[in-house]
């Protein structure tokens, strides 16, 4: 039942909010369900049903599941973080099985510039950014999460920038800095 | 990669990017100070830059991301756009003309982002498009079309209007007062021709309501927020009605932020907001954190200031609504907001009436009336209908008799409400902590007169205190319990409810009337549980889902409530007993923000009561009506314990009630009825409604309470 979840949603990013830092990954795996099924529902209703739209999907997620009366701000930078992570493994999964499905499962990332056409190549560029952002996670955390929060949760940079608590000025050079390297990083290395 | 690696390269790049291309090689020389490697890696980064804002623009906007997107250029259906012409919460609007060039019409598209269209958008959509396309009334712009962009995101499509937002045009210009007037009745004409179509506006606001070169008021997004709010909606359950519904809080009615039924008297209030607005320049609340509990706790619960004396306050500046376009700047080159950053009687009166005391004159009276009638909290308070509310403007402009009057007690002393037709009366208890060696009760009266002006013209005394049956205990944890007896109440034949309001930060607030058998009574803790002494009694539930915690209690009569509510004594067989409710707190298993409950009460033995809830939620028609009120705060307090009304009625329809509160008895404080001193005095406003001979009834009395022991 929604109202329930909502509750328990609500309920856990009031404990977050106290520090109670064990219980992100059962937000994650909340709002991970919940975005996956509202992707199916996306991708159903939609004609030419080619991509998944993560901003409207994590604000979609996050009126079902926040109870806007019972939250403040830093309840909602909770759940974007989790809702951002989530709509990444969404996007994920999603790309994979396109992949799979149009080149054979197990098949090896191929360089971009070889794909060939337009049609799903999106899918592969976000694999591709999620296998970078990994790499970049590992030097650099806050730039991989504003990635994450930006590209994958669908979130504007002022959104994002309020989330990771920098001005919204240090945002947009960490973004250029993150873009370019990412780009960097899947087409020229 | 190193992390500290990373850090210094990425610190050059950042650098030299906010460097000019001309000025970088001379930066990064400096920089690198012969570090090649590092010098290298930037300047691949540097090379990389352009490419990879490309690719990640053209990757978002293919996740459907729209903040980076390029709209200009593109098309939509039938329409190029051309440029924007606003941004606002519900999305951009941009200029756009016929791709195919087959009529040289230009038109307003609006994108908004955050919604995605689906099917069943589409059919409330392609729905309420036929309804909105048969308004057709010179003062409103008009839906042409819509669709969704390849993204699947909503657009529509609007007749583009050339004009200034309503308030600016009106500063712009140095309308007078008369002159606003004027306008703003042109603008109340399309409201209601469009109220008349069953079609309700929902998000009246200056930007929505465009005037153009010819001084012709144009109002755009009629019903567009009910279009855009469908798509919540669908989703559902009303979880997210107060947080994002698509409207505008300074314009928002109590009954929108609290999430229920829209009618045509939300665009009523709004339009309140508007003439309050254009005739002071100011708004009638401010917000200042944006939280939907804010919002709702102000618009709710706070009563604007008259019209008349908010022009001698000094305010910044509201937000510059929807910017206008520039070929109708011209509209706008005087416009006195442009040059001051604040708001003050000189600013406010200068492009009204010259000065302050020439607009407050002009203003006090039936035009602070007329604004504050559309204002109402309640929506049956407000004007029946645009044409009233226009037409009161009308007598207002031609000298005659207007029929707004002022507010009553009723608002400004509890805020109690009242709406059911029949008569209904209700309690309000004003519990004042006065300090004072001797209280005088003239003088008491006076001060209260003080505090609620409206007093002196509307009261009626026809209840009083009996101090011979009213009395205090001094309990635990330094509270205080009082038991007035308050006799004379007009009760005969009124109907048996009470009905329970329970709410976010409000606790549980009751009313209580008389059965028809002339018995009904209410009591009700704020939080904490009873006491031990509370004994359920046949409780009969409708969904036992919906309440968690209600016990009804008997008490004999006269009882005296013990420290912290537990009831003091026992109950005789043949004793004549109050029913009472007490609420420790209220569950509901749907997220349900507000719930209306009736209550009736049955006697059906002696010392026995049936007690019946039944809670609807969603239900407008509810009443709370017993609110204690500490003087000098604005809202009902909840560290009031235990708090009860007792009401009875004898077979001549004398009736009487007994109030109880539990008040904290703490060290004196400096409160608005006192010198510190250390007598404190309640004072019961008693409001009742007589539906049948119409009106507001009022009755005050006051009761002194013991002086403090020495401390």
């Amino acid at each position: 039942m929604p109202a329930l979840q909502t509750q328990e949603v609500t309920a856990i990013l009031h404990r977050l909010q106290q520090g109670a830092e064990e219980e992100f990954p059962r937000l994650f795996q909340m709002v991970y369900h919940h975005l996956r099924r509202l992707a199916v529902q996306q991708l159903r209703g939609e004609r030419q049903g080619h991509t998944l739209n993560p901003t409207a999907l994590v604000h979609e997620a996050f009126l079902r599941l926040v109870d806007q009366s019972e939250t403040g701000w830093n309840d909602r930078k909770h759940f974007f973080r989790a809702a951002s992570q989530a709509m990444r493994r969404v996007l994920i999964s999603y790309a994979r099985r396109r992949n799979a499905g149009r080149r054979g499962a197990g098949q090896q990332l191929l360089p971009l510039q070889e794909m060939p056409g337009a049609e799903g190549q999106l899918s592969l560029e976000l694999l591709a950014i999620d296998v970078a952002l990994q790499k970049l996670a590992a030097f650099d955390e806050r730039l991989a999460r504003l990635v994450e929060l930006h590209v994958f949760g669908g979130l504007t940079l002022n959104e994002a920038a309020e989330i990771l608590e920098v001005s919204i000025a240090t945002a947009k050079r960490e973004w250029a800095s993150a873009r370019t390297w990412l780009y960097r990083e899947f087409f020229l290395e | 990669m190193t992390r500290e690696h990373w850090l210094q390269i990425k610190t050059v790049y950042q650098e030299a990017l906010a460097h000019p291309a001309e000025a970088r090689e001379n930066f990064l020389e400096q920089a690198c100070a012969g570090n090649f490697s590092l010098r290298e890696e930037v300047n691949a980064l540097l090379a990389a830059h352009q490419p990879a804002e490309d690719f990640f623009n053209r990757l978002t906007r293919e996740l459907g991301q729209t903040p980076e997107l390029p709209w200009r250029g593109r098309k939509l259906g039938a329409y190029r756009l051309l440029e924007e012409l606003g941004h606002g919460g519900m999305g951009a609007v941009y200029l756009a003309e016929r791709a195919d060039q087959h009529f040289e019409k230009q038109v307003a598209v609006k994108i908004v982002p955050q919604t995605l269209w689906n099917d069943e958008l589409a059919r409330r959509f392609h729905h309420e498009r036929q309804i909105l396309a048969r308004l057709e009334h010179p003062h409103i712009a008009r839906l042409l079309d819509g669709g969704a962009t390849e993204e699947g995101l909503p657009y529509l499509v609007m007749e583009y209007v050339k004009g200034a937002p309503l308030d600016r045009f009106c500063d712009a210009q140095r309308l007078n007062v008369s002159a606003r007037l004027r306008l703003f009745r042109e603008v109340c004409a399309a409201v209601d021709y469009a109220h008349r179509h069953d079609i309700i506006h929902r998000d009246l606001k200056p930007a929505n309501i465009l005037v153009t070169s010819e001084g012709a008021p144009k109002l755009l997004d009629f019903g567009i927020a009910k279009i855009m709010s469908a798509n919540n909606e669908s989703l559902g359950a009303g979880l997210t009605r107060t947080g994002f519904l698509p409207m505008t809080p300074e314009y928002a009615s109590p009954e929108q932020v609290r999430g229920e039924d829209v009618t045509p008297a939300s665009d009523i209030y709004a339009l309140g907001v508007l003439l309050y607005l254009l005739l002071t320049g100011h708004a009638p609340y401010r917000f200042h954190k944006h939280s939907p509990q804010e919002i709702a706790r102000i618009v709710c619960e706070h009563e604007p200031e008259l019209p008349s004396r908010i022009i001698f306050k000094t305010n910044d500046v509201a937000q510059a609504s929807l910017p206008a376009d520039k070929s109708v700047a011209s509209l706008l080159n005087d416009a006195p907001h442009s040059r001051n950053t604040k708001l003050t009687p000189e600013v406010v009166s200068a492009c009204r009436e010259g000065t302050p005391s020439k607009l407050r004159r002009r203003l006090a009276g039936d035009l602070d009336n007329i604004v504050l009638k559309a204002l109402r909290k309640e929506p049956e308070r407000r004007y029946a209908s645009v044409e009233e509310f226009s037409e009161d403007i009308r007598r207002h402009l031609e000298g005659l008799p207007v029929k707004a009057r002022k507010n009553s007690l009723w608002y400004r002393g509890g805020k109690i409400m009242a709406r059911e037709k029949r008569l209904l009366l209700a309690l309000g208890v004003i519990a004042v902590l006065l300090a004072g060696f001797l209280w005088i009760k003239p003088a008491l009266m006076a001060r209260l007169e003080e505090i609620f002006p409206m007093l002196e013209e509307e009261t009626e005394i026809v209840c009083r205190i009996e101090p011979a049956r009213s009395s205090y205990v001094v309990g635990k944890e330094n509270t205080m319990t009082v038991t007035m007896r308050i006799g004379g109440l007009p009760m005969a034949g009124i109907p048996a409810r009470f009905e329970v309001m329970a709410g976010p930060n409000r606790g549980v607030s009751g009313s209580a009337t008389t059965n028809t058998q002339g018995q009904a009574s209410l009591a009700y803790r704020s939080r904490g549980s009873l006491g031990t002494d509370t004994i359920r009694v046949a409780t009969v539930y409708e969904d036992s889902t919906y309440v968690r915690f209600a016990h009804a209690s008997w008490l004999p009569q006269g009882t005296l409530f013990g420290p912290l509510g537990a009831p003091v004594g026992k109950l005789k067989s043949g004793d004549p007993i109050y029913g009472g409710i007490s609420c420790e707190g209220y569950r509901f298993s749907e997220s349900v923000i507000e719930a209306h409950g009736l209550v009736t009460l049955q006697r059906i033995a002696d010392n026995r009561l049936a007690l019946q809830i039944e809670l609807r939620h969603g239900d407008p028609n509810f009443t709370y009506a017993v609110e204690v009120f500490e003087a000098g705060n604005d809202c009902v307090s909840s560290d009031l314990g235990a708090t009860g009304v007792f009401l009875a009625a004898d077979e001549k329809g004398n009736g009487h009630a007994e109030v109880i509160l539990q008040l904290p008895y703490a060290p004196p404080q400096q409160h608005v009825l006192g010198d510190g001193k250390g007598t404190e005095a309640l004072i019961v406003v008693l409001h009742w409604v007589d539906a049948q001979k119409g009106g507001d009834r009022f009755s005050t009395d006051a009761m002194p309470l013991p002086t403090r022991p020495n401390e």
